[in-house]
């Protein structure tokens, strides 16, 4: 099983890769798309633009940001040994809409620079999971479920800090917060993607090397301490590693849900729970999801688009139900 | 399951192809995409409404700019779902975004203009002057904001009642428009007086509903619809206690000409100069 996952997995990347940067609004024939690679003379100049500078990185973010969502989300339901975790647990997703929301709404002219808003929404994630992770230590060992609690109440704090934030701003600020919030992989350019390589590069070597101790770490805290593992070093290297690579995300694409809390079940439904398979197979299959909903969204509406987050969600939640009743 | 998926994927692309205006442009002939209900107005008031190939989900007026494609709502826009009909301009109103899908479509070679959008008339007159210029139509343009003119400063000055303009239903509660905003410009042009103090679009409070004792209510269409017409409205305890819900005074305006300062603004004007003439 886990070999053939290990099979379909990556040939359901390459193809899910391929359609994004085949298909989109903008009519393109296909026979052209497949030898741009080798002749970037078979497309027109406007046809070039299209593949360069909008499909070719948002397929690429949209692989990152899929992956590192999902990584994330195995890592963490590991580290909490509780399987309603997802990167929005600790904080991230909630403190970087918080920082997007007070940049959108007191940032004024200076969300005129590409940088503010997800530089905004980085520091955001970053300050909340340290909140979370400072809130979450009894007498200086870190907690989990105390974490967890710690998490719950940063989140509703953020929330009310967003809230407040929506009564203030005008409508156009409001506007453009919600549909911050929904995340997209709409703004993807290149000069979304370069910054973002390194750290979600950073993260997800980080987690899958962490893969083999998450399983130690799964016989419970106690145990892992006699076996030679440092528990609090261990969440200090998840929780921070996330938050490195999922700030990194939703700074680039917004909060984008049910890839981190569903796709690590999924894989665990057919593959098991052991770490080694479980990181790098949901690491796949999130790519594989986020970039194939994105590829719908750009062409249901065409030439509007729907909200990537919505279709994530609308394409994963009826397959994980028939997994579970099957 | 793999299969029949992907069989549906090549089927949704193919439907795609089939559907996409496949226009070649004509040589020299400008393709226009206008964004933001004000904008397609002003535009299709100058007489170039036959170069627009499409517009956002707000412009729904005039009839023939509600049957073209739609890019999608004006701050969702889509950098490739815009490329894809082969604009040669991009006219939009100030706020359309996001930013960094108007930046690709600018490096893409399409010009894209912003067109201010502020609750004044003076705005309204640099709107048109703008759209006009980059249309190549001064001379319509002129025309437009001379006839504008006249129309909102011929209206008469009525005594100084009171109104309250009502948005559109909340998650659970009303929105008012206070000051700083296309309706209270309207009750101004029309001698009427905003009994909202605060400004901008916000949630009204009920007690400052009744404290300000409103003369006349504004409402849009689809907020009285949500409200359950007109019988629905009044009812509502902190509306029925107004001098405006005892008299049945309740102008009802499209939401569209309600928020957006545009060619049509006078019929809105005239609309509330009329009930408030009458009260």
């Amino acid at each position: 099983m886990v070999r053939a996952a290990f099979v379909v997995l990556p040939l359901g990347l390459v193809l899910v890769a391929l359609l994004g940067l085949a298909l989109g609004s903008a009519a393109i024939p296909i026979k052209a798309v497949a030898l741009w690679p080798f002749d970037a003379s078979v497309l027109t100049a406007q046809q070039k633009l299209i593949m360069d500078n909008i499909r070719l990185p948002r397929v690429m973010l949209g692989l990152m940001v899929g992956a590192m969502l999902a990584a994330a989300g195995a890592a963490l339901q590991g580290i909490f040994r509780n399987p309603l975790a997802d990167p929005g647990l600790i904080g991230v997703s909630a403190g970087a809409s918080l920082g997007a929301a007070t940049m959108i709404v007191l940032g004024g002219e200076h969300l005129a620079g590409p940088w503010a808003l997800p530089l905004a929404a980085f520091v955001g994630a970053v300050l909340a999971t340290l909140a979370v992770y400072g809130l979450g230590r009894r007498h200086g060992m870190v907690s989990p479920p105390s974490m967890l609690l710690a998490g719950i109440a940063v989140n509703a704090l953020a929330g009310a800090g967003i809230g407040l934030f929506s009564y203030v701003g005008d409508d156009l600020q409001l506007r453009q917060l919600t549909f911050w919030t929904m995340g997209s992989l709409g703004a993807a350019g290149w000069s979304t993607l370069t910054p973002s390589l390194l750290p979600i590069g950073l993260s997800l070597a980080g987690l899958l090397a962490l893969a083999t101790r998450l399983d130690v770490f799964a016989l419970g805290e106690r145990e892992a301490f006699h076996l030679g593992l440092d528990p609090r070093l261990m969440v200090r290297l998840a929780v921070g590693l996330t938050c490195l690579g999922v700030g990194t995300a939703v700074a680039a694409a917004g909060p984008v849900g049910f890839i981190g809390l569903v796709v690590p079940h999924l894989v665990r439904l057919v593959l098991g729970a052991g770490h080694r398979v479980l990181l790098p197979a949901s690491m796949m299959l999130g790519a594989i999801l986020l970039v194939g909903a994105d590829t719908a969204a750009r062409l249901l509406a065409a030439p509007a688009e729907l909200p990537v987050g919505l279709l994530c969600s609308l394409l994963g939640a009826p397959f994980f139900l028939w997994l579970l009743r099957r | 399951m793999a299969a029949r998926f992907s069989r549906r994927a090549v089927l949704a692309t193919a439907a795609a192809a089939a559907l996409a205006p496949r226009l070649a442009r004509a040589a020299g002939e400008a393709r226009l995409i206008t964004i933001g209900a004000p904008t397609t107005e002003i535009v299709y008031a100058l007489g170039a409404g036959d170069l627009v190939v499409a517009t956002d989900t707000t412009s729904r007026f005039p009839q023939e700019a509600a049957g073209l494609p739609k890019v999608g709502y004006m701050r969702a826009l889509a950098a490739e779902g815009l490329l894809s009909l082969a604009p040669s301009r991009i006219i939009a109103q100030e706020g359309s975004g996001p930013p960094e899908v108007l930046a690709r479509v600018r490096e893409a070679g399409i010009a894209v203009d912003e067109i201010p959008e502020r609750p004044d008339l003076a705005t309204l007159g640099a709107k048109i002057a703008l759209i006009a210029e980059r249309l190549g139509r001064q001379k319509q343009g002129e025309r437009l904001a001379e006839e504008l003119r006249r129309q909102l400063q011929g209206v008469p000055r009525a005594g100084s009642r009171s109104a309250l303009c009502l948005i559109h239903p909340g998650g659970n509660g009303w929105m008012a428009a206070g000051h700083d905003t296309v309706p209270d410009l309207y009750l101004r042009l029309a001698g009427a007086r905003n009994c909202i103090g605060f400004s901008g679009i916000k949630p009204l409070s009920m007690e400052a509903v009744i404290a300000g004792a409103p003369d006349l209510l504004v409402i849009s269409s689809s907020a009285l619809a949500q409200a359950g017409g007109l019988d629905g409205l009044l009812s509502l305890p902190h509306l029925a206690a107004t001098p405006a819900a005892a008299a049945h005074r309740v102008v009802v305006l499209e939401a569209q000409l309600l928020l957006g300062l545009g060619p049509r603004s006078p019929l809105a004007v005239q609309q509330l100069t009329r009930m408030i003439q009458a009260a």
